[in-house]
């Protein structure tokens, strides 16, 4: 209890010090959201930056901002997208990255520590090496390769695939598969040489002379312990898998949360930027304490201490 | 060694010459425009065909090399030194200022990378300058782990105890006695930044956040590409293609150094 206690204030303290690095990073940043192609008067400049309270000092602004983040869970207003809040954008666009990056994560999971597992099983076989060469291509392989690959051959050649958007759930193929693939790879590598680690231990060796079937060994000894490793990339991996790729909702047009990001560095719309920054950031804590707490699941050594 | 790791070597050494060799390679003008000329499939004049002004693509692969190769290697190089120094000091000196040193580490790597990318380009501008801040901001928190978890295991050796018996002073025990013994994973370190670093700048070029035309980095090659990837594939795929052997070439060679600099790993 202690010890989630304390994760749970460092977590908090931490997406503090994200929010203050932002916001100051923001102000060095030159030039604002209002210098357009033509320059507006000054007093409408003025009135704009006071209704945006982008006329008081920085750490006024920034305190404002934190009490209504705090207290309201309020983004404040996006200074481009005229009468929306942040908070409605980010509502409309969360879901979206999120569903795609769940499908991702799931390809990725599936795909990679089974590949990982059979490479181990199989080492030094055809099969250890091909997977394992899969695994190098898909960490080096850059995703607008893939996407342009993809979108080549199932959306313009075979026809059968839409190459962008996100309205049914054909849309959801090739972006989902672009974005699991350098995941699934890291996985893959992970999960072999975790399992070639376990499968050296004393009580595997133990397992096997009580005459217990490979299967049983595989399944129950080693797998299990092999997937320590293996959890504790999947925090991080899961936080930017979850929350989208840039390049993926780019290059295949998806109105998800990396997208508006884009769009908001290039209107200068700093309260967006905080915004996603910041759940971002919260996202990735959320899933490294989710992480910490499954330690104590998969292995019961880490339930005390 | 096996033959992947072969010609991975081969594969860089040959990248390296044509990024030092560029202009003798090329066989035009890296900016030189021929708009009658556009979108000219692969052919005997321009074996990787030309672009929507009716530039070689060939020649700005290889300029795009030198942008590339340069911008990941300087990058990789000093993020891999910032980290070692602030890893070093962390690891050395302990207690609580550790601890502090440490804490920023990981506040910072909550920040996801390829927004903190664009917020200093965004500061730096779109330049050199600016990649090189950009990648280094983000590369160095990596190597500062590792370098400290180094440090913390070589400093109470009895070696190293030794020579403070004998007064050494501390910058001594960290360069000559602690340093040489951390040299392995940090060549280790150093040989997947570079992939790292390749494909991150070309995410930026290809997002329209990177460094500006006409100055040709793989990146921009693609993003330039895609505008018109259904009709011109090529001008997606060779500059993608390119960044995935360089990427691969990497990736075998640090599996390579790894496998054999660090000797818990001997034999998996």
């Amino acid at each position: 209890m202690n010890r989630a206690l304390s994760n749970l204030i460092s977590a908090l303290s931490t997406l503090f010090a994200v929010a203050f690095l932002t916001f100051l990073l923001m102000k060095i940043v030159p030039g604002g959201p209002f210098d357009g192609d033509k320059a507006l008067p000054p007093e409408v400049l003025a009135s704009l930056n006071a209704k945006f309270k982008l006329d008081l000092p920085w750490y006024t602004q920034f305190l404002t901002y934190m009490r209504d983040l705090v207290l309201h869970l309020d983004f404040g207003p996006s200074i481009k997208y005229i009468g929306r809040s942040v908070g409605e954008i980010i509502a409309d666009s969360l879901p979206v990255s999120l569903e795609l990056g769940f499908y991702a994560l799931i390809v990725a999971v599936v795909s990679g520590v089974t590949l990982g597992v059979m490479a181990a099983v199989y080492r030094g076989k055809w099969l250890d090496f091909s997977a394992m060469f899969l695994a190098i291509s898909g960490i080096s392989l850059p995703s607008f390769l893939v996407a342009a690959l993809a979108i080549l051959a199932f959306a313009q050649y075979l026809g059968i695939l839409p190459a962008a958007l996100w309205d049914g759930p054909e849309h959801r193929v090739l972006p989902t598969l672009v974005l699991g693939l350098r995941p699934a790879a890291i996985l893959a590598r992970l999960t072999r040489s975790s399992v070639l680690e376990i499968l050296h231990l004393d009580f595997v060796r133990t397992a096997r002379s009580k005459g217990l079937p490979p299967r049983t060994v595989l399944f129950v000894h080693v797998l299990r312990n092999a997937f320590i490793p293996v959890l504790t990339v999947l925090g991080p991996m899961a936080a930017t898998v979850l929350t989208g790729s840039f390049v993926i909702e780019y290059v295949f047009s998806i109105p998800g949360l990396a997208n508006h990001f884009i769009q908001g560095v290039s209107n200068r719309d700093y309260p967006l930027i905080m915004g996603v920054t910041i759940l971002y950031a919260t996202i990735l804590v959320v899933c490294n304490l989710t992480v910490d707490l499954l330690y104590g699941v998969v292995d019961p050594r880490m339930r005390k201490g | 060694m096996k033959w992947p790791v072969k010609a991975s070597i081969g594969f860089i050494a040959f990248l390296v010459l044509v990024a030092l060799f560029a202009p003798v390679i090329a066989p035009y003008d890296y900016d030189l425009q021929n708009v009658s000329n556009a979108y000219s499939s692969p052919a005997a004049n321009h074996w990787f065909g030309t672009d929507a002004l009716g530039r070689d693509l060939l020649t700005r692969l290889v300029y795009g090399c030198r942008i590339s190769m340069a911008i990941a290697f300087v990058t990789a190089i000093s993020s891999v030194a910032i980290g070692m120094v602030y890893g070093a000091i962390a690891g050395y000196l302990g207690g609580f200022v550790e601890k502090s040193m440490m804490r920023v580490i990981d506040i910072l790597y909550t920040l996801p990378s390829l927004i903190v990318m664009i917020l200093v380009m965004l500061v730096f501008g779109r330049n050199l300058v600016g990649i090189f801040v950009a990648l280094t901001a983000t590369g160095w928190l990596g190597t500062a782990r590792l370098m400290r978890a180094q440090v913390n295991s070589w400093k109470n050796r009895p070696f190293v105890e030794a020579a403070r018996a004998l007064g050494l002073p501390h910058r001594n025990i960290i360069l000559k006695h602690i340093l040489p013994n951390c040299v392995a994973p940090l060549i280790v370190e150093l040989s997947y930044q570079i992939p790292t670093n390749i494909l991150a700048e070309a995410f930026l070029s290809f997002l329209g956040i990177g460094i500006r035309p006409p100055m040709p980095s793989w990146g921009i090659l693609s993003e330039e590409g895609w505008r018109s990837l259904q009709i011109y594939p090529h001008l997606t795929i060779f500059p993608g293609v390119c960044i995935f052997l360089t990427m691969l070439s990497f990736n075998f060679i640090g599996d390579y150094l790894r496998d054999r600099l660090d000797p818990f790993l001997q034999g998996r």
